[in-house]
């Protein structure tokens, strides 16, 4: 589910939803923006969809600020990185490059 | 512009984001550390020209590109390159790109205070976008002079930037650990810095506390949900930290 579709809700409420929400604020899925928000909001509320695009939002921010600085990765996260990379296919991300793990 | 006037929607806005981008409005409005107001707002309004632009690839510079950028833009043309490339390949972002660029056409302070105020953009458009909403209205630009002042203790570290340590408590002091990498990507200009803790304090997480179930905030999604869409965006814009 962090990483495309077919593996359902993932043990979040209304996980698949909001995955597809993340998708469609990046121009991507199957379904158009406004599509996905009306189900939102009609799912879960037009609070959750602003809390939603909110984090989203959030992370416009920080990927932006760590790709472009070349942030390594917390010696904290270093083996959970190790472990979940595969999974999501990061260890093919440009990114990857200056994270040094 | 009042909180309230940032949007003019129905739609339950959290006080915290609303009064996060009315601050914004004003920094970006305002003379900063390296750049003045109206360098500032020209680098916002680049922000807007290249997430509006029809796409180009990631290895075309927009300068390069007859008739894209005035002949008498504000800003340095590396500068326009370095705003195109961020908003709108965040996932090519390389090395050798960042040591083409400083410090022979940009200081790396210029750098860091170009990065954040392109961040911001991106955060504050984005959802302005995602969420159908008018883009907020930039303020004219203040009266002012760029500060030109770097931290003590500045240095090359951790990152490609030179960062310096960190100069309040905003990062909690209940953490066992020291503030991660991404809150020291901006500490060359501390005044940036600042503004990235208010916007991940409205949106994210408050004082870094990863620990809380975020109940006592009052969203209205759960801890999942934060770290399901933190993983998905991440994987989206290819960042690997």
């Amino acid at each position: 589910m962090a990483t495309g579709p077919g593996h359902g809700d993932g043990g979040v409420p209304d996980g698949g939803l909001v995955a597809r929400l993340v998708d469609a604020t990046f121009g991507k899925g199957d379904q158009g923006l406004d599509e996905v928000k009306a189900e939102v909001r009609s799912t879960m509320g037009d609070a959750a969809l602003v809390d939603c695009v909110t984090v989203i939002s959030a992370f416009h921010m920080a990927n932006r600020l760590t790709n472009a600085t070349g942030s390594p990765i917390d010696p904290f996260m270093v083996e959970a990185t190790k472990v979940t990379a595969a999974v999501l296919g990061a260890n093919e991300f440009l990114s990857r490059v200056d994270a040094s793990t | 512009m009042t909180q309230a006037s940032v949007y003019e929607t129905e739609l339950p806005i959290r006080a915290a984001v609303r009064e996060a981008h009315s601050a914004l409005v004003e920094h970006w409005s305002s003379a900063g550390t390296w750049w003045s107001a109206v360098e500032r707002l020209a680098i916002v309004n680049e922000v807007r020209t290249a997430l509006d632009a029809d796409e180009l690839p990631p290895w075309v510079a927009p300068s390069t590109v007859d008739g894209l950028v005035a002949a008498d833009h504000v800003l340095p043309v590396a500068v326009v390159d370095i705003i195109w490339r961020i908003t709108n390949h965040v996932s090519s972002l390389t090395r050798d790109w960042y040591d083409s660029l400083v410090p022979d056409q940009v200081s790396p302070e210029q750098y860091v205070e170009v990065l954040s105020l392109v961040s911001q953009a991106n955060l504050v458009d984005r959802f302005a976008d995602s969420l159908s909403l008018d883009r907020p209205a930039l303020a004219e630009p203040r009266p002012g002079e760029p500060s030109r002042t770097r931290p003590d203790g500045a240095g090359l570290a951790r990152h490609w930037v030179p960062t310096a340590p960190i100069q309040d408590t905003h990062w909690s002091p209940d953490m066992p650990m020291e503030a991660p990498n991404v809150r020291r990507t901006l500490t060359l200009v501390p005044a940036e810095a600042k503004m990235m803790w208010m916007l991940t304090d409205a949106h994210y997480i408050s004082g870094g506390i990863l620990t809380e179930d975020f109940s006592s905030q009052k969203w209205s999604i759960q801890r999942p949900h934060f770290e399901l869409i933190a993983t998905r965006a991440s994987s989206l814009n290819e960042c690997f930290y």
